[in-house]
């Protein structure tokens, strides 16, 4: 493992982006930096602007109006970048799958710029924090492998 | 003041081209003409001092209905004033140009189910999409966004695609 | 002057809601403001024609997190509009405690936030730690900290055991305390009034005006209350009060929802204090041809819910009208005219699911047109510094 690569896992910052979700996932992933769960003693933070992100945790169906965006979102967060679908909607689109508003399960529209993401799915209605942690943890093992 | 001394109210003042209908203790709808729309809804909120809560679109046959709910707050009664727009051109005036709280109200009515609203100060698309097809209209029972419970997301995709690609 | 445009674009670290808001500034004033939003539209009225009535309710507690009880209670009250059901008192007692519990980790949320914008971030970290048991308490009663599938048409969906009613009480005991604590700071506070006094005034005019609901209007001193003025569940029944302020500013909305937290906790001891075991729900097999409308009390205002039926298992037209939706282009009103620092702050202080501020860029057409890029950390960083310039003052 490169040093550039322990110290990334050591403190991964998480940029949260709500791309049509109805905020339930996004109070929860909020919820990890509060006193009960408290990610910042691991160093993990919310990072301010996707340039300064080591993981994006993307909450909500992508909406039409946000697809494009998350795109541009995920091009601009310097490489390696996880991606964190919290949530059914982002994992799969969940009950509002069959919506005219619906542009794509967040996988597809993440591949569809970078065949090789690094996907994580944290599943749930909304995902207890712990479940959040848990998933992170779990991507983050893969980075051993780059 | 009840529920009865506001229909007899409506009635007085309304009721030469309205027809008002008191469906249970804490519900009336009062059916104007569309020529009628803005005096009817001018004088609810102006006068009798309705809050607007919303606007509801509805797709029937002949006419787009629109149907404006005025909460009576102390009296604890929900007033609706329904009036109509006549297909195809689906044209109504704006209410908007009364009091503001109308105006994304009828935004979102122009955006889902087509309907006109003429002299609107900001007749702008609200809540679809930059890229969504003009003159595609979601909640139309006539549109192309149907949509079947097991439709892949694919299917979905194509229906909305095929109505871009001019 | 110079007109400057900034787009606050619709990705933000701290703010849940992508909305795309365009401030037009003339040096620090603001003196035009618009909104897109499209972001987080999903489709859910056409979803719910092609839904039955009993699955409406598991969409419906999802248009929002926070508001997860509100909105399938507006449809349950649209519904037995239109089929005249009634619902058993137990039902109604029910559905008062959970609405209740919500409005309490709603406000704390949303004090936790306002806290985080003014740079109280010990504000924001304990006003989440004490909504941690609320949200546990609710994980017990129904099942989920977030979404709490509990209404059905004429009544609840499960019962809440009597046995864990006195939880309920333990719960109240253990956040009386510490949110009787953080409402005596605030109103005590001097720099807070200065800070938060003043800022992002909606008249009582405005607020009629531009049919503004809640606590967003309730701070204006327009006494409206759908608790109070159609009473469901048990609001009738309880010894409760609406709470309003005269003054319109963010210091009022913050007072307004502080007080509400500790009137919930009072109607809760209520309620375990007056349920008595009896049947929960009515069965509700038909519904009849025509049009019901329901309203209910939201931790943000008044959600509207209208229903059409033609007699089958779909409704034909349903359609939803969340609070915000009439709260926010009442920022017209009040965001015109404050200070860039204090735009944000107006814009959180109305609640709309969260504040609507992100990353900012400001472009001040310089010498060579060079662009000046502020990102989210410096505007908030503008924000704590005016805190801090006024706490020296003070």
């Amino acid at each position: 493992m490169s040093l550039k690569t322990w110290a990334l896992k050591k403190s991964v910052w998480i940029y949260h982006a709500n791309v049509g979700a109805c905020n339930n996932c996004d109070i929860e992933v909020v919820d990890c930096l509060t006193p009960r769960y408290d990610i910042e003693r691991f160093g993990m933070i919310l990072a301010e602007s996707p340039r300064h992100a080591d993981a994006i945790a993307v909450c909500g169906i992508c909406t039409r109006q946000a697809r494009p965006r998350l795109q541009e979102l995920y091009l601009q967060a310097a490489k390696p970048c996880l991606v964190l679908c919290i949530g059914a909607c982002a994992c799969t689109g969940g009950i509002f799958r069959p919506c005219y508003h619906f542009a794509g399960p967040v996988d597809d529209v993440i591949r569809e710029v970078d065949p090789h993401a690094i996907i994580a799915y944290v599943p749930g209605c909304p995902p207890k924090p712990e479940a959040i942690i848990a998933g992170a943890v779990k991507a983050l093992g893969v980075l051993d492998n780059l | 003041m009840t529920i009865e001394d506001v229909v007899n109210e409506l009635q007085e003042q309304l009721g030469s081209f309205a027809a008002i209908f008191q469906r249970n203790q804490k519900r009336v709808y009062v059916d104007v003409p569309p020529e009628q729309t803005l005096q009817a809804n001018r004088y609810v909120f102006e006068t009798m001092k309705g809050r607007l809560a919303t606007a509801t679109g509805r797709d029937t046959p002949e006419r787009i209905e629109v149907l404006y709910h005025y909460c009576f707050d102390s009296l604890g009664i929900v007033v609706t004033v329904r009036t109509w727009a006549l297909k195809p051109d689906c044209e109504l005036e704006s209410v908007a140009t009364i009091f503001p709280g109308a105006n994304f109200i009828e935004r979102e009515i122009y955006d889902l189910l087509g309907v006109k609203f003429l002299n609107h100060p900001d007749p702008r698309r609200l809540i679809l999409s930059d890229d969504w097809p003009e003159g595609v209209h979601p909640l139309r029972n006539d549109s192309p966004i149907r949509r079947a419970r097991n439709e892949t997301q694919e299917f979905m995709r194509a229906i909305t695609d095929e109505v871009t690609t001019p | 002057m110079k007109r400057t445009v900034i787009p606050v674009g619709p990705f933000h670290p701290i703010q849940e809601e992508p909305e795309f808001f365009q401030l037009t500034v003339e040096g620090e004033r603001v003196v035009d403001v618009d909104v897109r939003i499209s972001y987080n539209h999903r489709g859910i009225e056409r979803l719910c024609q092609d839904l039955t009535y009993d699955q409406i309710p598991f969409i419906l507690a999802r248009i929002c997190g926070i508001c997860s009880a509100s909105h399938p209670i507006a449809f349950c009250k649209a519904c037995e509009d239109l089929s005249g059901a009634e619902v058993p008192l137990r039902g109604k007692y029910l559905r008062t405690i959970i609405c209740e519990l919500e409005r309490i980790h709603s406000h704390l949320l949303w004090a936790g936030l306002a806290g985080h914008f003014i740079g109280y971030n010990t504000v924001f970290m304990w006003a989440w730690k004490y909504r941690e048991p609320v949200l546990d308490l609710l994980e017990t009663l129904v099942g989920n900290r977030n979404n709490y599938e509990n209404f059905v048409t004429g009544g609840c969906r499960r019962d809440i055991p009597q046995e864990m009613m006195p939880d309920i009480i333990k719960v109240m005991d253990e956040i009386q305390g510490p949110c009787e604590m953080l409402t005596n700071a605030v109103l005590d506070d001097p720099v807070l009034k200065v800070r938060l006094g003043g800022v992002g005034i909606l008249t009582y005019e405005d607020a009629v005006k531009w049919c503004t609901t809640g606590p967003t209007t309730r701070a204006s001193g327009v006494p409206i209350d759908v608790r109070a003025d159609e009473p469901y569940a048990c609001y009738d029944i309880l010894d409760w009060q609406v709470i309003t302020q005269p003054q319109g500013d963010v210091f009022a909305k913050v007072v307004v929802r502080m007080l509400e937290v500790l009137e919930a906790i009072k109607i809760l001891r209520q309620c375990v204090e007056q349920i008595e075991p009896g049947p929960w729900r009515n069965e509700v097999r038909e519904m009849p041809e025509g049009e019901g409308i329901g309203h209910a009390e939201a931790p943000r205002g008044e959600t509207f819910h209208y229903v059409c039926s033609d007699g089958t298992n779909y409704p034909i037209r349903y359609k939803v009208r969340a609070p915000t939706y009439v709260n926010l282009p009442s920022f017209r009103a009040s965001v015109i005219g404050q200070e860039l620092a204090d735009a944000m702050l107006t814009v959180a202080a109305m609640d709309p699911c969260y504040s609507c501020t992100e990353r900012m860029q400001v472009i001040r057409p310089r010498l060579g047109n060079k662009k000046e890029v502020l990102d989210q950390k410096a505007l908030l960083e503008m924000s704590w510094a005016k805190t801090e310039r006024i706490r020296k003052s003070v």
